[in-house]
């Protein structure tokens, strides 16, 4: 049997929204949230493991002829308080009520725009740090002009010094 | 038929960095040609390093002049050839003055031995030299030691200390009564709208080695500073806040956009910010060029020191407005993580103050690094563990470029013309080695006692550790590590 070493990962939405609609995260199909939406930040914690995994929001339970007006629309995605910045359009909408003439009449690519019932769903691995790090190509040390830092010059002085960890 | 007389010949000597043209020689340049003299700037600094030479040669030129090392035979050769090559072209343009520019105390080699040659070899030309570099003993020393050693030699006709603008001017017409010109006190400029654009049309071409090959050129929107961190020697040298108007600074840089297609600035000021209103005036010109001339947000990049401000001082509005002129890449002094420390330092500014900052910076796009410093007198160990938690409360940042790399500079070092030095007996600051005097890093505090030399070091590679630990890009490490250990094998053995 595989054992997954498991991450905890904070996770926060900024969205707007009208009414009170109703979402549902999920990560690894595993429900972590399920409310009427009453505030502009949603933040739950999950456990993934090792590599991949996915995180799928859904609108539902609109109910159009009564509350045509309900949406949300995600602003924002922070996982670990960093912000995924231009991945958060890395996603598809896919409506979950609506007929195949409407369908044909929005762009579903990267819409956050939550008119309808419907989910979306965000492809991420972990350990997130390293795929943030690598999706902002903060992930190696680097020098301006030749100005060093290496860990040779550091045990160096650690040992000189006598600096144990 | 003889060349006619260039007014001045301006140059740059080792050792500066070779990553943008230089500043002051092209300011020199824009000042005197507004007064109808005739100059030319030339670099002999970057002609010597961008020489294709093997990086071992490169290392040792490097030290020559930086560290005074000796030097084999061969680099020997390359030195005398080069400085030959350097009087051809001071011949080649027949000026009546020479300028040299000492950028730093480690330009003082080579204008030395340049000067000897050129007296030797060129008796009618008339030497001046200028720049920070000309006072060993620190930029608010008083003492112009390097500029009146060389004249004592008679290697030098004059020095000038401070503002070059105004003085070389006056040099020119020869009054050499103007302060400043051969004296430790100078006149300080304050209408700084007044001055002339630098002039960067000898420079602009040249091969220098701009990071990510992006051309970019240095501005000067101030000199001097708003604050007054007790580290710092800067009150010394400007006794006096001097700003450039927004627009002025702006007009500037389009400027150079339209001149030379530059859209990559860097400000030398101590600080960007210091004047809100010309900050303000900057970004909304600069926003308001781009709106009239189609071109899209950001189409200027620029940045440099800036000064953590509270939400009062620098609204949501100032970040967003800033943000779409370009300004990015800013350097901040944050010194420590406690707020203990920043506040005996005069930092001014709160964690609240910070945390704002961060959070507007990366919520509009803007990149920062930190300045830091390690082994204040008056650290405590939970001082220096605020420090460490800072970064892990701040890693965030890293992760995202935001806070894109950290300089962790070496230990606090107690220097001439600094708070910390005039008040280091009111301080309890005594020296470690016996009969000395509290200077750079030879003091230790009687009233902080944990906080030995020993304890000083050991908290800086701690926190380095740990910023490398975090994913930090740590800047420079390893000299700053080398230095740290010289300074202290020279105390130890009380030679510092």
């Amino acid at each position: 049997m595989i054992k997954y070493k498991m991450e905890l990962i904070d996770i926060k939405i900024n969205l707007t929204y009208a009414l009170a609609p109703t979402m549902i995260i999920e990560i690894n199909n595993d429900k972590v949230y399920h409310q009427k939406i009453a505030t502009d930040t949603i933040a739950v914690q999950s456990t993934v493991p090792t590599g991949d995994w996915q995180m799928k929001i859904t609108h539902i339970g609109k109910n159009y002829e009564i509350n045509n007006d309900e949406f949300f629309e995600i602003q924002d995605i922070f996982l670990n308080d960093v912000p995924i910045g231009h991945m958060i359009w890395n996603t598809t909408q896919i409506p979950l009520d609506v007929s195949e003439s409407e369908i044909s009449q929005h762009n579903w690519e990267g819409n956050l725009y939550f008119g309808h019932n419907a989910h979306c769903v965000w492809n991420f691995t972990s350990p997130v740090e390293k795929m943030l790090r690598d999706f902002y190509n903060t992930n190696q040390s680097k020098t301006i002009n030749a100005q060093e830092t290496t860990r040779k010059t550091l045990d160096y002085m650690k040992q000189k010094f006598q600096i144990t960890n | 038929m003889s060349i006619p007389k260039l007014d001045i010949l301006l140059v740059n000597v080792p050792f500066i960095s070779t990553a943008y043209p230089p500043a002051g020689t092209s300011a020199l340049k824009g000042a005197v040609q507004q007064h109808g003299y005739s100059a030319k700037v030339l670099d002999f600094n970057l002609q010597l390093f961008t020489k294709k030479f093997s990086p071992d040669t490169l290392s040792a030129l490097e030290n020559y002049y930086t560290i005074n090392t000796d030097i084999d035979k061969a680099t020997s050769t390359i030195i005398e050839n080069f400085y030959q090559d350097c009087v051809r072209q001071i011949k080649n343009h027949n000026p009546k003055w020479l300028g040299i520019s000492v950028f730093t105390f480690q330009c003082q080699r080579a204008t030395n031995d340049l000067c000897k040659i050129i007296k030797a070899s060129c008796p009618d030309i008339k030497i001046v030299i200028g720049g920070a570099g000309i006072s060993t003993s620190g930029i608010a020393s008083h003492k112009a030691d390097f500029g009146d050693t060389l004249k004592e030699k008679n290697l030098i006709d004059h020095y000038i200390k401070g503002d070059g603008e105004v003085s070389l001017v006056k040099l020119l017409q020869n009054n050499t009564d103007y302060p400043g010109i051969d004296k430790p006190v100078y006149k300080v400029i304050e209408d700084l709208d007044a001055l002339a654009f630098p002039d960067y049309e000898d420079v602009i071409d040249l091969p220098y080695e701009y990071h990510n090959s992006i051309k970019l050129l240095p501005i000067t929107g101030s000199r001097g500073c708003v604050r007054h961190c007790t580290f710092c020697d800067i009150h010394a040298f400007w006794k006096k806040f001097a700003f450039r108007s927004g627009k002025n600074i702006a007009q500037e840089m389009i400027s150079l956009y339209e001149k030379y297609n530059i859209k990559n600035f860097f400000f030398m000021d101590s600080l960007i910010n210091g004047s809100m209103k010309a900050y303000r005036e900057l970004c909304n010109v600069l926003v308001d060029y781009y709106e009239t001339n189609n071109l899209e947000d950001k189409f200027f990049r620029w940045g440099g020191q800036f000064i953590i401000r509270s939400a009062k001082q620098m609204t949501e509005q100032d970040y967003v407005i800033a943000a779409r002129s370009g300004c990015s890449g800013l350097c901040c002094g944050v010194e420590s993580g406690s707020e203990s420390v920043r506040n005996h330092m005069q930092k001014q500014f709160s964690n609240e103050d910070l945390d704002y900052t961060m959070k507007q910076f990366q919520k509009n796009g803007m990149t920062c690094y930190f300045f830091m410093i390690t082994g204040y007198p008056t650290e405590t160990a939970q001082d220096f563990q605020d420090t460490i938690d800072m970064f892990k409360r701040y890693k965030k940042y890293s992760i995202d470029g935001t806070l894109f790399g950290v300089n962790l500079n070496g230990l606090l070092s107690v220097d001439d013309g600094t708070p910390l030095y005039a008040k280091s007996e009111e301080l309890g600051l005594v020296p470690i080695i016996p009969a000395s005097h509290v200077h750079g890093l030879n003091w230790q505090s009687q009233d902080n006692s944990q906080l030995t030399l020993e304890e000083r070091i050991r908290r800086r590679i701690v926190l380095q550790e740990t910023c490398m630990d975090l994913g930090y890009t740590v800047w420079n490490g390893d000299m700053q590590l080398k230095r740290i250990e010289a300074s202290y094998d020279k105390i130890q053995n009380g030679t510092y």
